[in-house]
């Protein structure tokens, strides 16, 4: 419910903004002044701020399959360095009861040679 | 190129660095300078076992037209008959072989006085020679001993001939009758 009150005089603080947002004329010559300086003046300089770069989603699977990749080669050669020193010491095995045999053969004949007797 | 394209690359390069130090180092884990082994006509560089019985060996090289050199430390014996496994059996009894060989084209090429060096170290009393053969086509010792922890034997055959010349050293727990089960052949000592 509205109650109509008789209209009250303005307040002190009313008042004094009432007076400080009056419109103000501006002293003379002072647009000619703006508009002088605002032709000679430079032109301001935006500061860019580069924001960081942002890397594709992809980059880290793609670092993550490299280092994979790495340690797959490296485990590879490395199998294949133990098939061949596997591959050699079986060769030197061999070869090595191969002249032992031929030693003993050799051996077994000159003691038969000898007249000892010798084998099954 | 684009940041993330050269990253890429980067990586595939630090990975192939990688890969490549890896068989790098590797290799010179097993390369030793100045050791090679020679089997037949094959050079393959392998890791030279310590063998004081048979140090100094290598002057008989001179003038041999063929040389063998043989060295599985136990490491290497471990690798033997994994492959087939033909060689299993006997590969683990062996602990370890060593063996040279020269072979000259004519006799006369070394001296037997050098030879006789080697087989004075089979008499200090530690070693027991069951076959001694002297004849004129050559010597033969065959000795053998345990090892210094008890656990095994030694076996060490010495074979001169005009032309030719052998020493065999083995260590395990083979006997003279495996080695010669190994080919068929009859037992050489009862």
């Amino acid at each position: 419910m509205s109650v109509n009150q008789p209209e009250e005089p303005f307040t002190k603080f009313e008042r004094e903004l009432t007076q400080a947002l009056r419109a103000v004329d501006p002293p003379d010559g002072f647009a000619e002044r703006v508009m002088a300086r605002a032709q000679t003046s430079e032109q301001p300089r935006a500061k860019v701020i580069a924001m960081p770069r942002r890397l594709p989603s992809w980059t880290s699977g793609a670092i993550a399959a490299a280092l994979l990749l790495g340690v797959f080669f490296g485990v590879q050669i490395h199998l294949r360095h133990q098939r061949e020193q596997a591959q050699i010491a079986q060769q030197q095995f061999e070869d090595g009861i191969r002249i032992t045999d031929q030693a003993l053969e050799r051996t077994r004949q000159q003691l038969q040679r000898a007249g000892v007797l010798v084998g099954d | 190129m684009r940041m993330t394209t050269k990253i890429a690359i980067a990586m595939v390069m630090a990975a192939s660095l990688m890969a490549n130090a890896q068989q790098t180092a590797v290799r010179q884990a097993v390369l030793l300078p100045g050791v090679e082994m020679q089997t037949g006509a094959s050079l393959v560089p392998v890791q030279q076992v310590k063998d004081d019985l048979f140090a100094g060996t290598e002057k008989f090289a001179a003038g041999a037209s063929e040389v063998n050199e043989i060295n599985l430390d136990p490491k290497m014996m471990g690798m033997v008959g994994k492959t087939d496994g033909k060689d299993g059996d006997l590969a683990k009894k062996m602990r370890t072989m060593v063996i040279r060989t020269y072979k000259y084209d004519k006799p006369g090429m070394y001296k037997m006085e050098d030879v006789e060096v080697y087989r004075k170290k089979l008499d200090d009393g530690s070693w027991s020679c069951s076959i001694r053969v002297r004849d004129k086509d050559g010597t033969t010792d065959i000795c053998s001993r345990q090892t210094a922890d008890h656990k095994g034997s030694e076996m060490v055959i010495i074979a001169a001939e005009p032309k030719e010349l052998t020493f065999i050293h083995m260590s395990g727990n083979m006997s003279l009758n495996d080695l010669q089960k190994m080919n068929g052949m009859g037992r050489l000592t009862h």
